[in-house]
């Protein structure tokens, strides 16, 4: 019998927050109660899952089955270092984008409806990453879906971001269903639904080709299946991750969502969409896998989509008006750097380079945490610079304000820093690891790719500093306005920034601890054992 | 062959410093002081314009922007921004159905590959 234990609480007590809060909406009129009950609620789920990821990084690989029911039958949350580490940052993150929102709804009455939906954007994200089953990561994917489309047109009385959010939920319904779809076709073949049990049966079905009700047709045939679902789940997940050319919603959703939700959005939600592309392409349909040739030449698909992701987000940020709109296109650019770290895995690299196949993934998990930190630092940031400049969000506008504002400006400082990669940050060293990962492989026209995302990408980062902060002429500051609280947060953001870079030694060899739970056979051996086990301990609590 | 990181973070960091060095000595050099500026600079041309224009010191930074890069590359963004992000969802959809459509040829090459193989 397994007992609850904190990787299986933490979904379903974020969910029972979330849920209680509509209610009381109802009964409570404190506007300070629900900001304390949310910021209470995000540290419970910081506090777990920071808990789970030292458990994880201590004790190896944790399985929790829902309801004591075995897997594949049962659902279960599988926790790697991979998963483990993200889901850490994340609930992190949105520690600090609650606390935030304290200041930000600080005169709007409807907070329960938000917190309700903010709480509810988390148990997506923490469930998207925590589970072992391909179809509750469909489930959790429409949480957070939900959760974002509604958050996208919380602004509800303004029509761009009505448009903005039905834009975003029309295309993402068609993403999830095509995802739902593929894994009609995964379960039709395999006959399971279980990352673990996945992984186990497109490793060996060579040798042990598993009969099915279809086998023998076009739709049991187990390589249609494996092309069609690699090819669904693909186009759904580069559309969560917003990577060229399924990035178009971003632009307009993430600058029309409450600047917190906006930080969210670009911090968190898209590295879902990465995370899911890497347990597919390396946990599941791993280098292992009897379709390699296929995997292979979606990870070369993947690289190519990254660098056009890389370029076109960076030219795009440099000719935007509006600084939120400049910091999405920032987020495509980055997403795109992602996508090239982890698109080094083809089976070649791996056989011939085994050093550029973990400097790549490990550069590219690394660049996400960075990215993580720096956008939800350059978000909050400027909600700062748009309230004091009188709620405009045009650079012009914005007119040098930042200059008033020292600490404020700093943490921009440190935030561009991170994301253009200026050593000692973090973002230095996870696109020195890409870079030196297609170095190491041959492939120096990737490297240079990199280089030239930067420097483009550095022409829309002077943009935003010289108008935040250098531009003359700023606006009249509201002098009510207090950001003392903002201010304390970003700045915990930015030495978060700067840690990630000081500690880069601890920092990189973790990173390869980790490509090495995920991406390796030992690494995905032990992701199986950790599947049998708690079958086996299941089965024998029935048997006794 | 790659710099082990802390002797990347060294030299790089050694170089910044010292760009920003130059930077900021060329900076102080050529600036002009607002406060250098005389009572008559300031007063508004018989053109119609108005005061608050002339005074500013600054450009607006799109025109910065517009005036250096849209300069060098007029027909790229003329196509990244007229074109590509139009905001009009028939245009999206169709970049996003012919990624759809790529992965799916990938998908089917291989599928016949195998088919053709005797798999």
């Amino acid at each position: 019998m397994i007992g609850l234990n904190s990787v299986g609480v933490l979904v379903p007590s974020l969910v029972g927050f979330a849920f209680i809060l509509p209610l009381l909406g109802k009964l409570i009129k404190n506007v300070k109660f629900f900001h304390i009950y949310a910021a209470l609620a995000s540290l419970w789920a910081a506090i777990l899952a920071t808990y789970n990821a030292y458990l994880v990084f201590t004790a190896g690989t944790q399985v929790y089955p829902f309801g004591g029911w075995p897997p594949p039958l049962g659902i279960a949350y599988e926790l790697d270092k991979l998963n483990a580490l993200l889901g850490m940052v994340t609930a992190l993150v949105m520690l600090a984008i609650t606390i935030y929102s304290a200041w930000y709804l600080k005169d709007y009455e409807g907070v329960a409806y938000y917190y309700t939906l903010l709480l509810g954007l988390e148990v997506g994200l923490i469930g998207c990453l925590y589970t072992g089953d391909a179809f509750n990561l469909f489930v959790m994917l429409e949480v957070l879906s939900i959760s974002a489309y509604a958050l996208v047109g919380f602004y509800r009385s303004k029509p761009e971001a009505v448009e903005a959010a039905i834009k975003y939920g029309m295309f993402g319904a068609v993403a999830t269903t095509l995802y739902f779809v593929g894994l009609v076709f995964i379960y039709a073949t395999f006959g399971t639904l279980n990352m673990a049990d996945l992984a186990f049966k497109l490793t060996f079905y060579v040798y042990y080709p598993v009969p099915n009700p279809f086998s023998g047709t076009f739709f049991g045939n187990p390589y249609v299946a494996s092309a069609v679902a690699l090819a669904l789940a693909l186009w759904a997940f580069t559309y969560k991750s917003a990577a060229f050319p399924n990035h178009f919603w971003l632009p307009d959703a993430h600058p029309e969502a409450p600047t917190p939700v906006s930080a969210a959005l670009s911090g968190l939600v898209v590295n879902v969409g990465v995370y899911a592309i890497v347990r597919f392409l390396y946990t599941i349909f791993g280098p292992s896998a009897f379709v390699v040739q296929l995997r292979d030449a979606v990870l070369i698909a993947l690289l190519v989509l990254g660098i056009a992701s890389g370029l076109i987000g960076a030219l795009m940020m440099v000719v935007q008006e509006d600084i939120k709109r400049l910091l999405a296109y920032s987020t495509i650019s980055h997403i795109g750097l992602v996508l090239v770290g982890v698109a080094i895995g083809t089976s070649s690299t791996l056989n011939q380079n085994s050093l550029a196949y973990v400097l790549g993934l490990a550069g590219g998990i690394y660049h996400m945490v960075n990215h993580t930190l720096g956008k939800a630092l350059l978000f909050l940031v400027s909600g700062i610079l748009i309230a004091l400049a009188g709620g405009s969000r045009k650079l012009d506008d914005i007119g040098g304000v930042g200059r008033r504002y020292p600490l404020v400006s700093l943490a921009l400082f440190l935030g561009v820093f991170q994301l253009l990669g200026v050593p000692p940050f973090g973002g230095f060293f996870s696109k020195l690891l890409i870079y030196s990962a297609y170095m190491e492989a041959g492939m120096p026209y990737v490297s240079l790719m990199v280089i030239l995302i930067s420097a483009i990408s550095l022409l829309g980062y002077v943009k935003l500093i010289y108008a935040s902060v250098f531009k003359v002429g700023s606006p009249k500051v509201e002098q009510t306005t207090k950001v003392s609280l903002p201010t304390a947060i970003v700045l915990a953001l930015g030495i978060a920034c700067l840690v990630t870079g000081l500690a880069t030694t601890y920092i990189t060899s973790m990173m390869f601890d980790v490509v090495g739970s995920f991406a390796t056979p030992q690494g995905v051996y032990d992701y199986w054992q950790s599947f049998f086990n708690t079958l086996l301990n299941l089965a024998s609590g029935v048997m006794r | 062959m790659f710099l082990d990181p802390l002797t990347a973070t060294l030299i790089l960091s050694g170089v910044l410093a010292f760009t920003a060095l130059i930077t900021w000595f060329i900076y102080s050099v050529v600036k002009s002081n607002p406060t250098n500026v005389s009572e008559e600079f300031k007063e508004p041309y018989l053109a119609g314009e108005p005061t608050s224009t002339l005074s500013r010191i600054d450009a607006p930074s799109n025109t910065l922007f517009w005036g250096f890069i849209y300069g060098l590359s007029r027909k790229l963004y003329h196509y990244l921004r007229e074109r590509m992000h139009s905001g009009i969802l028939n245009e999206w959809g169709e970049y996003m159905s012919v990624y759809l459509g790529l992965l799916s040829l990938i998908g089917l090459l291989f599928t016949a590959l195998i088919l053709l193989r005797g798999g």
